[in-house]
């Protein structure tokens, strides 16, 4: 997983989605393994540029699990209550009328799975969370408008003051920032 | 890059055209007031201040829910169908027509539960374990309609916000002081980290796939309010399919309705091309010809059905008591939409304009046709009756047009009306520099 600085970092600033996207190639292949990669908009190779990228089975596996979930106790708890908890003798039809409890079934379904994606989305992408401590970084505002930015965490392995320096400005960015906490 | 932000979040932070605003807000508040006392005088004097009885015992209130919850269907096609078909031209106008989806699925699911009767009971609808301990009825239309809808508003809701946080991001990071705060609490936290694009991306994708199927369900679902009862001119399997043309039908044109003024208001001109009204134009033209379809299998389902009821219902369309009805339907419906088969039509946006006015009304007609015309005649002469709207129904119809203007008012003055985000992308996109 792509890991986000907690302490201080060096985050180097581009102003171009391709420039970030080869940056972030090459210091995943010079074995960097706390690095996250910042930008304005979503970028196609970002997230399989980056170390270990996450994978894509995990939020559709919750949706169909949430989705199942919600229609199936909507099903079974219409039959239960129609026909077991209050008998309802409507017209003469059948108390257990399951091709009635479809639609509400149906609805939950739909229902259950789309929560459980809106909350997964937010779960994986660590929010809500108001404050992190990337927003102390001078001009990260530019990260929701027109700037990409590639941070290096200190508690990396290969984290070196002097190489992690040289290394980033190899790869050209607008300014390498220090972040300090 | 910065350009699109600094247009998109300039009308929120420095609005221009303020007094034009507020004389539009204080018409818009003008309609809700007209609602409030409407519904007040409702709940004092009960619902038959509405010209509801018998035989005739769903009026406008229930023609205007159907055709209210049908403007919303254009906004999911919008920004779920046309995403899944990767129809990089809804872009623009994604945002705007969620919004008013949104807007529509408030004013549609008003109208039910203030026809319930007593509608301090609504939530009678819901199950929930009570000390009456008893169920309501799942066989029941209004309990499935309470469902899909209660599931339509929700999803929407999820659907418009979780595309809405990044650009709420670019508002927090735009803003000082106290409203920075604001933004940063609805933000939620957003940074634009890879990670959180990723899963953002794939649960955005996977929320449009699931709206898409609850969208064709909601207006089935309203259809079998119709198509479960035994009337003639309800009791027909081509509802759903004739509902969901008629609602995506009735919904693009309410788009045109709103972004053609909006375009000229704010100057939308470099993001709303002629080439993005054109293509609603042509949607309005494809459900248009599915509704007239199903006016045509309609017209064809009566006669070859050879009930004594049903034709003599298609006979009460083409000849008798709600011709002239009828006729003004076809007329709007078929007969003007025809004129967006030339290109110089799609393009003229007063034509457009016109057009879709026009439609819009007539779908409305459809609706009160459907609803009222068949409950007016059932199987049995004796049980004829006439059905006249008071005017408390169309005191509560303008209110409900006052409360969508007021919350689309409401709408583009507080929330970026464009996504950021999406338009950015068409640039990468465009440079080819995505890598």
């Amino acid at each position: 997983m792509p890991v986000e600085p907690t302490g201080a970092a060096l985050v180097a600033e581009f102003d171009a989605a391709a420039a970030l996207i080869a940056a972030t190639r090459r210091l995943v292949d010079a074995g960097y393994v706390h690095v996250e990669a910042y930008a304005p908009v979503y970028l196609e190779g970002l997230i399989t540029a980056l170390p270990e990228p996450p994978t894509r089975r995990r939020i559709p596996a919750l949706a169909l699990l949430g989705g199942l979930l919600g229609g199936g106790l909507m099903f079974g708890f219409q039959g239960w209550a129609s026909a077991v908890d209050w008998e309802l003798n409507v017209g003469g039809r059948p108390e257990f009328s399951w091709p009635a409890f479809i639609i509400p079934s149906f609805e939950c379904v739909i229902l259950a799975a789309s929560l459980t994606v809106f909350l997964a989305a937010l779960a994986l992408g660590d929010m809500p969370r108001p404050h992190h401590p990337i927003f102390a970084l001078p001009g990260f505002e530019r990260a929701s408008d027109d700037r990409f930015f590639l941070s290096v965490g200190v508690e990396d392995p290969r984290f070196d003051p002097v190489r992690t320096r040289e290394l980033l400005e190899d790869l050209e960015p607008l300014v390498i920032h220090e972040l300090h906490v | 890059m910065s350009t699109i932000t600094a247009a998109i979040t300039g009308w929120v932070r420095d609005p221009q055209r303020k007094l034009a605003w507020r004389v539009a807000m204080g018409i818009a508040s003008l309609g809700v007031l007209v609602l409030f006392v409407a519904i007040g005088w409702l709940f004092v004097a009960g619902v038959g201040v509405w010209g509801v009885g018998s035989p005739v015992s769903w009026g406008i209130a229930i023609s205007s829910f159907v055709w209210w919850i049908g403007i919303g269907h254009a906004g999911t096609l919008i920004s779920a169908i046309l995403l899944l078909c990767r129809q990089r031209w809804r872009n623009p106008i994604n945002r705007f027509a969620e919004a008013m989806t949104l807007v529509a699925i408030v004013c549609a699911a008003m109208y039910p539960l203030l026809h319930l009767g007593r509608p301090e009971y609504f939530y009678w609808l819901i199950p929930y374990p009570s000390t009456y301990a008893y169920w309501p009825q799942f066989r029941s239309p209004l309990v499935w309609d309470m469902f899909a809808i209660g599931t339509y508003g929700v999803v929407s809701l999820a659907f418009w916000y979780l595309g809405l946080i990044p650009d709420l991001a670019t508002m927090r990071d735009r803003a000082t002081g106290r409203r920075a705060r604001v933004w940063a609490l609805l933000a939620l936290g957003w940074r634009g980290s890879a990670t959180q694009w990723f899963h953002h991306r794939q649960a955005y994708n996977l929320l449009a796939g699931l709206a898409t199927a609850l969208v064709v369900s909601v207006h089935s679902v309203v259809s079998f309010d119709f198509a479960v009862t035994l009337l003639p001119g309800w009791h027909s399997t081509v509802f759903p399919v004739y509902f969901v043309a008629g609602a995506l039908y009735s919904g693009m044109t309410m788009l045109l309705i709103l972004l053609i003024p909006l375009r000229a208001w704010f100057g939308l001109h470099d993001f709303v091309r002629p080439r993005h009204i054109e293509l609603c134009a042509r949607l309005v033209l494809v459900a248009g010809l599915f509704t007239a379809y199903g006016y045509f299998a309609e017209q064809l389902f009566g006669w070859y059905a050879g009930d004594l009821s049903s034709v003599a219902l298609v006979r009460s369309h083409s000849f008798g008591h709600s011709a002239p009805l009828y006729w003004t339907v076809i007329a709007l419906n078929v007969g003007l939409l025809q004129l967006l088969w030339v290109a110089r039509v799609r393009r003229n946006t007063w034509a457009l304009f016109s057009i879709a006015v026009g439609i819009n009304v007539g779908m409305w007609l459809e609706r009160y046709l459907i609803v009222i015309d068949s409950l007016e005649r059932g199987f049995l002469p004796s049980g004829w009756g006439e059905y006249t709207a008071t005017i408390w129904d169309w005191a509560t119809l303008l209110g409900s047009f006052g409360l969508f203007a007021a919350f689309m008012l409401l709408f583009i003055r507080f929330v970026p009306m464009i996504s950021m985000t999406e338009m950015r992308e068409l640039l990468v996109e465009d440079d080819g520099d995505a890598g």
